[in-house]
């Protein structure tokens, strides 16, 4: 076996999308409270990219928990309206801390819980069961699923029992400065 | 703190590494759907999956399914390629590209079709695969990374075999790329 140095292969360090972004500090966790519903009503949170944002949304990681004793329905939807009743902004934080200051993102995220009213438009693109007392956590999409100004991702569980269900969402994102065309 | 002397020109490169999935949901080519509500039950089966028409000139690169069972009964599906199903199907509108920062917003070749209460059997096509779904679960099967290549004309489908005397409620998930041929 040859040991010349010009036929080694060249190495090089394989760096994730969300590790990259993470780095240039455009990559954010957000998370609700604890999100009430059941009985004919549903609980809801979503990432929204304003239409003044001037950055491309780049949707990662889900995560669903449910602390409940029953199993639940999560719908994963592209562009749905924001519910007119909601309860308001979730708590976002860069995942890159070593920043100061900390870097602010351009997407907000909302959170619903007792809603009554169905999303408007939008597509259901998939749906995902929730097992009790467990916390169901999504492959990294890795920048497969991209929201442009104006567009959104969001979550909304379903429970077709009749007793009130406790959960919390956490939608992980990075931000991209959007190309005009 | 002390470091290991590494010469410049040996330090490895760092690279940003995307999956193919992501590099055609870049290129606007990557969609996400889901069929409409499916039931079966009995001595009654069910299928659901992707078509390729004939002529969308196109190949289906899959990457990801699910099957969410909503029922309290385990059930069996099996994997077919190029398979047919006699009788009407329902088309499902639930199909969006996962890159939604284009605009125009663009839609793929491919079909999300499914049919309830089937009596009859696969036509042609082969059997690849089987999957016994938990009660009250999603399964997932993630990042093929388009393993299963579909030309037009074929399909991926699959097909619920008679559960017993129970009415079971299912949706299948698909995440795929197309390629131009």
């Amino acid at each position: 076996m040859s040991d010349r140095r010009t036929e080694f292969p060249e190495e090089i360090v394989d760096i994730t999308s969300p590790g990259w972004n993470s780095r240039l500090g455009r990559y954010f966790i957000g998370q609700t409270g604890v999100l009430n519903f059941g009985s004919q009503t549903d609980a809801w949170a979503g990432v929204i990219n304003p239409l003044d944002s001037g950055v491309n949304l780049y949707f990662d990681i889900f995560t669903i928990t449910n602390f409940g004793e029953q199993s639940f329905t999560a719908e994963i939807w592209l562009n749905a309206n924001t519910p007119s009743f909601n309860d308001g902004y979730a708590t976002i934080v860069p995942s890159n801390q070593s920043i100061s200051p900390p870097p602010k993102p351009k997407c907000y995220m909302l959170q619903a819980e007792r809603l009554k009213e169905d999303l408007a438009e939008g597509v259901n693109i998939f749906d995902r069961i929730v097992t009790s007392n467990s916390t169901l956590v999504s492959d990294s999409h890795q920048g497969s699923i991209t929201i442009g100004p104006g567009g959104s991702v969001s979550i909304l569980l379903k429970s077709s029992g009749r007793d009130t269900v406790n959960s919390a969402i956490v939608l992980t994102w990075w931000e991209e400065k959007a190309e005009r065309r | 703190m002390s470091y290991i002397y590494v010469p410049n020109h040996i330090l490895p490169k760092q690279a940003v590494v995307l999956s193919d999935s992501v590099y055609h949901s870049y290129m606007g080519e990557y969609f996400l759907g889901q069929t409409v509500m499916i039931s079966y039950g009995g001595e009654w089966k069910a299928w659901g999956g992707l078509i390729n028409p004939p002529e969308s000139r196109v190949n289906i690169f899959l990457n990801a399914y699910t099957i969410s069972n909503f029922s309290d009964q385990p059930i069996t599906a099996e994997g077919w390629l190029g398979a047919k199903f006699a009788g009407n199907a329902e088309l499902s509108g639930n199909v969006a590209a996962g890159n939604q920062s284009i605009i125009p917003t663009i839609y793929p070749e491919v079909l999300i079709e499914s049919a309830s209460f089937v009596t009859g059997e696969p036509i042609d096509g082969t059997y690849t695969f089987v999957r016994r779904v938990e009660p009250s679960n999603t399964l997932t099967k993630h990042d093929f990374q388009g393993m299963y290549i579909i030309p037009p004309g074929s399909s991926f489908l699959l097909y619920f075999l008679p559960p017993g005397e129970v009415l079971v409620h299912i949706k299948i998930a698909f995440g795929w790329w197309e390629e131009k041929i």
